[in-house]
């Protein structure tokens, strides 16, 4: 593995300075059952193709941002800060 | 230039490798074999083959033939005992007949037989010796191009040069010991390239990497590239090139021709031949055969004339029968008769090194016109150009043997043979066909032997080139010292602000990752460290001590959201936390299980100091700003940590000792116990938190990183006169457990929820939502699983960290820190047990040193438990 | 300095760390986030964080230190992707650093910020790997003398 993250905020990096925060999924609401966060917190979709991301840029800006891979080939489409994209 | 070579000195000419000076100097057995010790000479003088490994400064299995000399290199002949001339172990090969294909597998099928042999083959498997000769320095560095030509001949240079000319920053990479590869040697190739080579020198944004080969092409166009001897301290630099277009320029290399006794030495290839004679004037033997068809054997037979060797004959290799000569070539035996000789010349099929391609994720698929295994669909960020593209290659099987016993494969000793008996015993896929006989798994990786192989295997299964196919091109290849992938030795420390003054005092480190913190100090004559531990220990209860916190993870929390976060991530409430008080922090995530603790301080309306344990700071800051990211929240977090040193006076004269250093009214009327001030001490402004992780009146004092070490001395100073001294994290460790605090990842683990570690106080599910809320609540009603409970050993002994609890006979739980406690005179520490067992005066038995002793279990502090110290 | 590499510690200059951007100069760590370095005294423009006491700051100058830090750092050096008055953070000898790259004239200097726990571990780590190219510790007054 040493394909690259393009970070928004310091341009294509090696995947190694990231941290993987796994797949971006909308937490239960708070009223929401046990079952359905034992769920959240356990199971993951796990798709073989596009997938968006949650990965953290430890060894460069340190934020949070979210990138839409290609679990397949590891080919990152596209990354960007949550802010950004609501905007 | 001079150099040794065992006992002997050996000149050497500038611009000689190793080999070529050796072979100047009447060397002609390099190596023994792998398997049946037989003796080899020099073969493809280029790096590709097994046959001229040795041991360089100490370094096994280097490449002679590519490997500069400098003065004063010490080499020796590996594999070999006593001399390369005559090594006793040769005479395995008479006894072949015992070592058939896959003989390990077949012999050793219990594991009696193979303990029984396993020390004898441990001392003479496996190829060259590691020798324990002083510290050797391996190197990492990073570089970036935007074109990488993997090759220094005349297809590579050629795109380096264009390449460069359209701006790009250009590395070229070569292994050969002269840029310009067959131009340099082949008089076919026209006159020597030296005007381009000296563009190439020229050229501002060309980077040249001589002497270092490339190892692997890996995903994202990450190269692996080896530099030897980059400069005199260092023996090895590894360097991740990160190309954005990687041209593979590798060219083609020369294999060899399979019939009996074709690896005696003399017998050599036509490029290695003609390498020694045109790159290092060496002149490989007087009286040469030459192999090859016709046109491509006659103008080689021209150069090596013109270069003064003697051509006794051009022989077809179909018409081969065998080499002759005991361990040096004296002769080729053809159908038509003898022909002597010191020097038989292969001219064998070149065969295009197009690994990098499939490494890349490019296909390596059988061209039938052209007989060779040629690139297909590279990934657009890779290309072939020149030999390795395949162009003007063709017919790279070499003809096969007829004759059984020919070998195929040099670095372990397989023959023709063999291969039809792996193939007969039911290896006939190309991939469990290497796997068995382990051809093409050697130092050269296949170059020299993969295509007979695949010949070999196609001919005894009847099927075509294309549907036999090839094996796997994998990195590394070629191979690469582990010293170089480890890298330097470096290895990153923290130091605290006070680091000095404590090796000042006398102290023994305790490493927490990266950090080095006092275990416990040496600065008073007690023997031991029980002795050294209980010595702080009476200094804290009695008078007071000193320790430093300064690992504490700090983090400074602003913005107008910072309350609704901190309410969010911990499970207490800190939102109506007034500024001046101190609040524990207990962290869960959604399942309710505990991250991580530390303490909340409000130092203003506005701003919020947030401390989390030594270890975990990095995944809290991470935990914090993930959750600002998800919800857009006005938040600023910064990490402080290094930014303040820290340290904790607890003990009933820490009063007193810091009243001498301060204006500010530290009694418990107007500071009382979890309330926070900013205040300056001795002058230096300083953050001060009235809590107790310990159990005794104490302040942890936080001051900017440069000032720590002053206020480190003058607490010291003032306090002597009390008593106050020093401890260390050892010391610490025992208080805490008095005081049954929890460590988190100590005494938790990851499916500890806050019921089950009895710190249900600090969760507040009437709170309207924060991380875990949901699974807490309905963890705080299922009171089935386990609990964490305190314990006094009712005999002598200590129960060590993980002790067996055993109710019945039968295992109940788990011990996860027990210390002696001098307030108790017993041992004391916490366990997990049945939520059942989890009751005051209950009692349990753990299991320490073998033997089981009755401990009664404690849901209160073993010290001070009404906490009436800490409050004075 | 002047014809290979030299190092300082600078540490005692101030910086601060803010999320709104400042009106003065500052070098620009991510969205929203802001870094204000400087001779000391300099005040803290409002809502920032005092980061002085955070930071070690160390100075490698010279012409050899691109090739020194590309010893110690996967960062992209090259004057194409780090220009003069550029800034980038990755890891420096395993420690997270922020690059603030100021050319002393024409000479190439990173100023290399580097949490205070692993600067000392850090200088080790560069005086290693600038020994091949002669590198030589400097003080303020050298740094003066360059200036001039």
């Amino acid at each position: 593995m040493s394909f690259l993250i393009p970070c928004p905020n310091c341009g294509n990096r090696s995947v190694y300075e990231f941290r993987f925060g796994g797949e971006v999924q909308a937490p239960p609401t708070s009223a929401a059952p046990p079952g359905d966060w034992q769920k959240h917190r356990f199971n993951r979709v796990n798709a073989a193709g596009v997938q968006a991301e949650w990965w953290f840029h430890r060894s460069g800006c340190r934020q949070w941002m979210q990138a839409v891979r290609n679990t397949v080939s590891n080919e990152v489409l596209e990354s960007f800060l949550p802010g950004d994209k609501q905007e | 230039m001079k150099f040794r070579f065992h006992d002997k000195t050996i000149e050497a000419q500038p611009g000689d490798t190793v080999a070529a000076a050796l072979y100047r100097s009447g060397q002609r057995i390099f190596s023994r074999s792998f398997k049946y010790h037989r003796p080899r000479g020099l073969l493809c003088v280029s790096g590709k083959c097994p046959n001229c490994l040795m041991n360089v400064d100490g370094i096994p299995n280097v490449r002679t033939c590519i490997t500069p000399v400098h003065e004063g290199l010490r080499v020796k002949a590996q594999n070999a005992y006593p001399s390369l001339e005559t090594d006793f172990l040769s005479v395995t090969q008479r006894f072949d007949w015992l070592m058939p294909v896959g003989w390990y597998y077949k012999t050793f099928t219990r594991p009696a037989m193979w303990h029984a042999v396993e020390p004898a083959i441990r001392k003479v498997a496996g190829l060259g010796e590691i020798l324990p000769s002083g510290p050797r320095e391996y190197e990492h560095a990073w570089m970036h191009a935007h074109t990488v030509v993997i090759g220094g001949g005349w297809a590579g240079m050629q795109a380096a040069l264009a390449a460069a000319e359209r701006g790009e920053q250009v590395v070229l990479i070569d292994d050969q010991v002269a840029l310009g590869g067959q131009a340099c040697y082949r008089k076919r190739m026209g006159p020597r390239p030296d005007a381009i080579i000296a563009r190439i020198r020229a050229a501002a944004n060309i980077r040249l990497l001589q002497n270092s080969y490339c190892f692997g092409l890996y995903e994202g166009n990450l190269l692996g590239v080896l530099q030897r001897a980059p400069h005199p301290g260092a023996s090895e630099r590894l360097i991740h090139l990160r190309a954005q277009q990687t041209v593979v320029a590798s060219g083609a290399y020369e294999a060899p021709i399979v019939f009996p006794n074709n690896d005696l030495v003399g017998v050599m290839l036509s490029t290695g031949v003609l390498r020694l004679l045109h790159l290092h004037r060496v002149q490989a033997g007087k009286r040469a055969v030459v192999v090859g068809k016709s046109l491509q054997a006659g103008e080689v037979a021209e150069e090596l004339r013109d270069g003064g060797i003697e051509i006794v004959a051009i022989v077809d290799p179909d018409t081969i029968l065998k080499a002759t000569g005991s361990s040096t070539v004296n002769g080729i035996q053809t159908r038509t008769g003898h022909f002597s000789c010191d020097l038989v010349v292969i001219c064998g099929p070149r065969i295009p090194d197009n690994g990098f391609v499939a490494q890349a994720g490019g296909r390596i698929e059988w061209s039938e016109p052209q007989g060779a295994f040629l690139p297909t669909l590279p990934p657009s960020n890779v290309s072939a150009v020149g030999d390795a593209s395949g162009e003007a290659v063709a017919n790279t099987i070499a003809p096969l043997p007829t004759s059984k016993r020919a070998f195929v494969c040099l670095c372990s000793d397989v023959t023709s043979a063999d291969l039809c008996d792996a193939v007969a015993e039911g290896f006939n896929h190309i991939e469990t066909l290497k796997r068995y006989t382990t051809a093409t798994m050697g130092p050269c990786q296949g170059r020299m032997c993969q295509l007979s192989a695949i010949g070999v295997c196609a001919r005894e299964t009847g099927r075509s080139i294309g549907e036999t196919g090839m094996t796997t091109s994998r990195p590394p290849n070629p191979g690469v010292s582990l010293g170089a992938l480890a890298g330097p030795k470096h290895h990153p420390l923290r130091r605290t602000p006070m680091h000095y003054a404590h090796q000042d005092l006398g102290v023994v480190w305790l490493d927490m990752g990266d950090w080095q913190r006092p275990r416990y100090y040496t600065d008073h004559l007690a023997a031991s460290e029980e002795e050294r531990v209980l010595l702080e220990y009476r200094a804290v209860r009695e008078a007071a001590g000193l320790i430093d916190v300064s690992t504490l993870g700090k983090l400074d929390v602003r913005g107008a959201d910072s309350g609704k976060l901190l309410d969010k991530v911990y499970t207490h409430r800190f939102s109506d936390l007034p500024p001046g008080r101190v609040r524990y922090a207990l962290m869960c995530d959604e399942g309710g299980i505990i991250l991580d603790d530390g303490t909340v301080s409000r130092i203003s309306e506005d701003r919020y100091f947030v401390t989390t344990t030594s270890g975990n700071l990095d995944f809290v800051q991470q935990w914090l700003e993930w959750q600002i990211c998800a919800t857009g929240w006005d938040v600023h977090i910064t990490n402080v940590t290094a930014g303040y040193g820290a340290m904790n006076l607890a003990g009933p004269k820490s009063r007193d000792t810091l009243r001498k250093l301060t204006e500010c009214d530290l009694s418990s009327g107007s500071f009382p116990y979890m309330a926070c001030r900013e205040a300056k001490i001795k002058g230096i402004p300083a953050i001060l938190l009235r809590i107790g992780f310990v159990g005794e009146t104490g302040w942890e004092i936080h001051c900017p990183a440069e000032s720590a070490e002053g206020l480190w001395r003058a607490i010291l100073g003032a306090g002597h006169e009390f008593g106050v001294r020093p401890f260390g994290v050892a010391t610490q460790r025992l208080l805490r457990l008095e005081k049954r605090h929890v460590i988190v990842g100590v005494d938790t683990d990851a499916l500890t929820n806050p019921y089950e570690a009895d710190m249900a106080w600090a969760v507040k599910l009437d709170k309207k939502e924060f991380i875990g809320k949901t699974l807490l609540a309905h963890a705080a009603k299922d009171r089935s699983r386990e609990r964490l409970v305190g314990f006094v050993l009712q005999s002598p002994g200590v129960p060590e960290d993980g002790a067996a609890v055993v109710v019945d006979g039968q295992p109940a739980g788990r011990v996860t820190s027990a210390r002696y406690s001098p307030a108790q005179l017993a041992a004391v520490g916490l366990a997990w047990v049945k939520t059942s067992l989890a009751q005051d005066g209950v009692f349990i038995d753990l299991r320490v040193n073998g033997e089981l002793l009755k401990a009664k279990v404690t849901m209160k502090p073993f010290y001070d438990p009404e906490g009436v110290r800490l409050r004075q | 300095m002047r014809e290979q590499v030299g190092l300082a510690d600078l540490s005692y200059r101030a910086k601060f760390d803010t999320k709104t951007a400042p009106s003065r100069p500052f070098w620009p760590l991510g969205r929203n986030h802001f870094l204000i370095v400087g001779e000391p005294p300099l005040s803290p423009p409002s809502g920032a964080t005092d980061v002085t006491s955070v930071y070690a700051e160390l100075l490698l100058a010279g012409p050899s230190s691109t090739a020194v830090l590309s010893k110690l750092t996967s960062l992209n050096l090259s004057d194409a992707a780090l220009p003069n008055l550029f800034c980038a953070q990755a890891s420096l000898a395993h420690a997270h650093t922020i690059f603030l790259r100021e050319d002393i004239g024409s000479i190439p200097g990173f100023r290399l910020l580097i949490s205070r726990e692993y600067a000392e571990s850090a200088w080790e780590a560069i005086v290693h790997a600038g020994h091949e190219f002669h590198l030589q510790p400097f003080g303020l007054g050298a740094l003066e003398l360059l200036r001039n």
